[in-house]
């Protein structure tokens, strides 16, 4: 066979030169992946944040002390719990995408 | 060498910020990325996800760019690193090498039985032979262009190319009687 045959069978698989949809589907990732991590990022901080404050509950005064003992061993599971739906949430994305 | 045109401007707009001028990218380098996924992947869908996905990590790490001008080059680079990474977590589930193979048109539009022995054909191929094959050959990138986008020696590449030429030539020629 010559290179051009070779080209010729390879290109079998080519992909249309213009494809909304291909386009639409890496904006559509990328928005969704953008608000999860920003999600996560604000989970992190807060999970980060409101234990500092039930150690300087004192300085804060009761309210501060009663809100980071009630919330940070929530927010500490938060975070593992974070991590998890990171990685859940990329394996759907892929399906999501196939998907639509 | 700069290919699809001069991207320094739309770059600039997407690092400032611009979804538009990224969305940009992607039409202009969406089909040299999906065709050179398709070849290296098990088939249409997964060739099209692993573009998307490197798309997906360009448009994240736009400021590691040094020259926009090579934009092509180094999305390809990272189409090729994501196919790697791919088949790696593929070997991690256990998956054969011969589902590979079992390859479904998926396009409407594409010739099927043509892509499916396209497919079935580079398929046999390893996988820095379908790399080097994908560029050079299809791509029409030289064998230099390639050895940096592969990241592999220029030796080696053209001995892909010489040993990956031939055995694709031979399995198309056995479809074909």
């Amino acid at each position: 066979m010559t290179d051009d045959d070779l080209i010729h069978a390879l290109g079998a698989l080519d992909a249309p030169a213009f494809d909304a949809d291909f386009r639409a589907g890496v904006m559509a990732r990328g928005a969704r992946r953008r608000l999860v991590r920003e999600v996560l990022v604000g989970l992190v901080l807060l999970t980060i944040t409101v234990p500092a404050l039930a150690f300087s509950g004192p300085a804060l005064g009761e309210a501060g002390r009663v809100l980071g003992e009630t919330l940070a061993p929530v927010l500490v599971a938060g975070l593992v719990v974070s991590g998890l739906a990171w990685q859940a949430y990329r394996y759907l994305d892929r399906g999501l995408t196939r998907a639509g | 060498m700069a290919r699809g045109g001069d991207d320094s401007a739309l770059i600039a707009s997407a690092r400032a910020g611009s979804d538009l001028a990224f969305g940009r990218l992607v039409d202009r380098h969406g089909q040299a990325a999906r065709n050179f996924a398709r070849r290296l992947a098990a088939n249409p869908a997964d060739g099209d996800d692993i573009a998307q996905e490197a798309f997906l990590h360009a448009w994240t790490r736009l400021g590691d760019l040094r020259e926009p001008e090579r934009f092509r080059s180094w999305l390809l680079a990272i189409v090729w690193r994501k196919a790697r990474e791919g088949r790696r977590a593929e070997a991690r589930r256990g998956r054969r090498e011969e589902a590979f193979a079992s390859v479904q048109p998926c396009d409407t539009g594409m010739a099927g039985e043509a892509a499916m022995a396209a497919a079935r054909a580079l398929a046999r191929l390893t996988v820095e032979q379908r790399g080097a094959i994908a560029l050079c050959l299809a791509g029409g990138w030289t064998h230099q262009e390639a050895a940096e986008i592969l990241d592999l020696p220029l030796g080696s590449v053209k001995s892909h190319i010489a040993r990956g030429r031939a055995r694709l030539s031979e399995l198309l020629q056995g479809q074909d009687r």
